[in-house]
């Protein structure tokens, strides 16, 4: 079972690997060159490698979250919206509210979580009173708000100097500490791990970590033997929601010293791949938060090296995440399987 | 009358790993065409597993099965539906957002030409239906009892052809009457050439329907014999079983600890209770016997608070807890024991530690600022399942490797061990060997000498066994209150539930 356990997800990255191997060879002029930079490019220096690290970060923040509505049993897939939203605003809040530079950075992280945890909180909410799916409702207002952040970048808070969509630049000194400069890797890597390890310990030690475990796996359970069912899977909610936009925030404040339109591409959904890669383990969120950067950084040094097209690595990335969403299938099924009645 | 044999087993063996639990050692059974077949043997015996081996949901890892003669390898449930062979589950498998129709259909709709074979099969499901006297095909089954879910089990695989039909305990969640009625049934299935092979632990029903008992003992088969050339006695030695009374000693009764006065409960419009009053004293065994569902079970969901009552009140020690929460009754002294084990009382996915501790892990000092102490949590579990007999190798293990009678020792200990002032069970003792059975008579006489138990059940036997005093509910009114003296067996209350007071 354990041995299982270590081998399945092994397994899934090795096919990852051979299959991004087949198309770059099929698709790329330079087949040996671009698998090189493909896969060792990210180790050929300290400047890419600490970008590989600094692209993982928000994928550590949206693993998180998803791990964390996962371990109470409910979904959150509005992630996206929620890692984008939330920071837009709170980038907004700090560019419109003058403090000094410990207190901005404190106000901003404190604004977007609350905005991520309200997005959140709303489908949650819909489900405890009126039954509705949050799976379905959190998708939906996600999706709303990117548009509606993208309509206050493009509209009432663009610069009128900058040539796309964005924000004015926070002031200079509300940033996010760099490790390993010239390279992208900030201060933001140690929250995430440490918000990480924080929930680790929470989920092994503490009564709401056993709560959480117990309500994911028979609500009805739960309920009967006096836990608060609906509160625990608001507080799950909320978490994962704010979890997810204080990533966008430590992006803005670590990477893009502004909010740009589109910043988060795609960050809100990997994230729950990253959380069922290591099977919802928030100690190892950081290592497939890790894999998915080292395939992301991968294609862009090639493509820098070598011209490869950038849409052939997000197909790779497609098979990637299909493989993981069949993994988790596939060991669903079989747990079952071994029940003694 | 008697048929050909139509399966055979030969030396079955089946080992559960990672447990490493010898479920069967050798098991030896042949059905035959035209007959009953009971399979008898206490709790952990093997039963379950060797028909779940019977109906390909489990892989034997040794010995040999014959259909006609021919040597068979179950893959899947499939594969033995293929030979007419299928399962009626103890935990129902029914789908309960769908209705009965629907459910009849699931999972093999048929292929070719669907709507001319399903008027086909909607005939067939008529003919059978009427012997069955069936609900209406287009209630959703969320809505049906389970004597009336189990009825649509067997419809559903007799529909598909099924000629070996397997029912895992289908008594235990029946009053007599669907009892009488669901026997009935398969004699009638009995007589279109059909091999049944049921599981129960009642003795006395395996000789009153079963052309054949065969008996299971730790895995093995012990006794396999025509039912004309035994007697009770024996199957019961065979099973591994001293026969005792259960004991019922005279209790001082105390204060009163429960009142509930005018308690009305609706479901949607349906009235489930009507106007109910009663007091419970220290020192009391109070029953709540109904034939089905008649509101028995719901008063006790109220009176622990997983219902809300539309009016009434419920008094705890002379204090008003009707709009409590059901954490705050558990800390006043409130103890409930769920219906259905598996789905309510049970958390599968967890170890044996993680439901064990259900009721203790807020309290200091095995919480302290918000954090678990695990090391106090294992040494007091293990105390506390050693006191209660609930056999485990390890409280990191799935509880779900623990046989029927440890989970519900293990339910009743959780209970029990807190000392609880009131105790709330429902069908305390059912589907459980007599040794469990009386385990739990035993248990429940002990909390008499602290506390009070309202236990509710539509087994008559039951009633009987473990209470003094039986309040006998219909359609969700109380009809009469039976005192020790008036309770002379479970016929005398049965026989009461029709009649008007």
């Amino acid at each position: 079972m354990t041995r299982r356990k270590i081998l399945s997800p092994v397994l899934t990255v090795a096919i990852a690997f051979l299959v991004s191997a087949a198309i770059l060879g099929i698709t790329s002029h330079q087949p040996r060159e671009t698998l090189r930079w493909f896969f060792l490019g990210p180790f050929t220096n300290l400047y890419f490698l600490g970008n590989m690290l600094a692209t993982s970060i928000p994928l550590i923040f949206t693993g998180l979250a998803a791990c964390l509505a996962f371990s109470a049993g409910v979904f959150n897939l509005g992630l996206e919206g929620q890692h984008y939203f939330g920071a837009i605003i709170g980038t907004i809040v700090v560019l419109n509210v003058p403090t000094s530079k410990v207190s901005s950075m404190v106000l901003a992280l404190a604004v977007s979580f609350l905005v991520g945890a309200l997005l959140a909180l709303v489908p949650m909410l819909l489900r405890v009173k009126l039954g509705f799916s949050e799976l379905i409702s959190s998708f939906m207002i996600g999706q709303v708000f990117i548009y509606v952040g993208d309509f206050l970048l493009n509209g009432p808070f663009r610069d009128p100097e900058a040539a796309l969509a964005a924000t004015r630049y926070l002031d200079e000194t509300v940033v996010l500490a760099k490790i390993l400069p010239p390279s992208n890797l900030h201060a933001g890597y140690l929250i995430a791990i440490a918000l990480c390890l924080m929930f680790a310990f929470v989920r092994r030690r503490s009564v709401m970590g056993y709560e959480f475990k117990m309500v994911k796996g028979n609500p009805r359970f739960a309920k009967i033997y006096g836990m608060n069912v609906e509160r625990i899977w608001l507080l799950a909610m909320i978490l994962s929601g704010g979890v997810a936009a204080l990533g966008g925030m430590v992006e803005i404040l670590g990477v893009y010293g502004r909010a740009v339109r589109g910043f988060s591409h795609g960050n809100g959904f990997n994230g729950i791949a990253v959380s069922l890669l290591v099977r919802n383990d928030p100690a190892l969120i950081f290592l497939s938060a890790l894999f998915f950067a080292y395939l992301e950084s991968g294609a862009e040094i090639a493509s820098l090296m070598v011209q490869t097209p950038a849409e052939i690595v997000r197909l790779v990335q497609g098979i990637v995440f299909c493989l993981v969403t069949a993994e988790f299938l596939f060991s669903r099924g079989e747990r079952d399987a071994d029940s003694i009645a | 009358m008697r048929g050909k044999t139509i399966v055979q087993l030969l030396n079955v063996q089946k080992t559960f790993y990672p447990s490493g639990v010898k479920a069967l050692k050798g098991v030896n059974l042949f059905l035959e065409a035209g007959s009953v077949h009971a399979l008898l043997g206490a709790n952990g015996a093997g039963k379950t597993t060797l028909v779940r081996i019977l109906a390909g949901e489990i892989q034997p890892d040794a010995g040999e099965i014959f259909v006609d003669g021919r040597a068979v390898n179950f893959r899947t449930p499939k594969d033995a539906m293929r030979q007419g062979i299928a399962l009626v589950h103890q935990n129902l498998s029914l789908v309960e957002e769908l209705t009965v129709l629907e459910n009849l259909f699931l999972g093999r709709e048929p292929r070719r030409l669907f709507f001319l074979d399903k008027k086909k099969a909607e005939r067939r499901v008529k003919d059978l239906s009427e012997r069955l006297s069936l609900i209406e095909l287009n209630k959703r089954v969320a809505d049906l009892s389970m004597a009336e879910r189990q009825k649509i089990e067997i419809v559903r695989a007799l529909m598909f052809g099924a000629r070996v039909l397997l029912l895992d305990e289908p008594t235990a969640y029946l009053s007599e009457n669907e009892e009488e009625r669901l026997f009935e049934l398969l004699l009638g299935l009995k007589k279109s050439q059909c091999a049944i092979l049921f599981i129960t632990h009642d003795v006395n029903q395996a000789l009153k329907i079963a052309d054949r008992v065969t008996v299971l003992r730790e895995g093995e088969t012990v006794l396999s014999e025509e039912t004309s050339k035994l007697n009770v006695q024996r199957v019961i030695e065979a099973m591994g079983f001293r026969s005792s009374e259960s004991p019922r000693a005279r209790v001082k009764i105390g204060e009163e600890l429960l009142r509930i006065s005018d308690l009305t409960f609706k479901s949607g419009k349906r009235l489930v209770l009507d106007r109910v009053s009663l007091s419970v004293r220290q020192g009391e065994a109070v029953g709540l016997f109904g034939l089905g569902n008649d509101g028995q079970f719901d008063l006790l969901e109220l009176l622990i608070g997983l219902k809300k009552p539309v009016s009434g009140r419920i008094f705890f020690q002379s204090r008003d807890i009707t709009q409590l929460p059901i954490r705050e009754r558990r800390r006043l002294g409130i103890a409930y024991v769920p219906k259905d084990r598996l789905r309510e009382a049970l958390n599968l996915e967890g170890s044996i530690l993680e439901n064990a501790m259900v009721n203790v892990y807020r309290e200091i000092p095995f919480a302290k600022f918000g954090l678990l102490n695990w090391t106090l949590l294992q040494r007091h579990i293990h105390d506390m399942l050693k006191e209660f007999q609930v056999k485990t190798a390890s409280l990191a293990q799935p509880v779900k490797t623990l046989s029927g009678g440890n989970l519900q020792r293990l339910i009743l200990a959780r209970e029990l061990f807190q000392k609880p002032k009131l105790l709330l069970a429902c069908r305390p003792t059912s589907g459980l060997d007599a040794q469990v059975q009386r385990y739990v008579a035993e248990r429940l006489q002990q909390l008499r000498s602290w506390g009070c138990a309202l236990i509710a059940t539509n087994d008559a036997e039951e009633a009987f066994g473990l209470c003094d005093r039986v309040l006998v509910f219909s359609k969700g009114k109380l009809k009469r209150i039976l005192y020790r003296e008036q309770l002379t067996g479970p016929s005398v209350l049965v026989s009461l539930v029709g009649e008007e007071t």
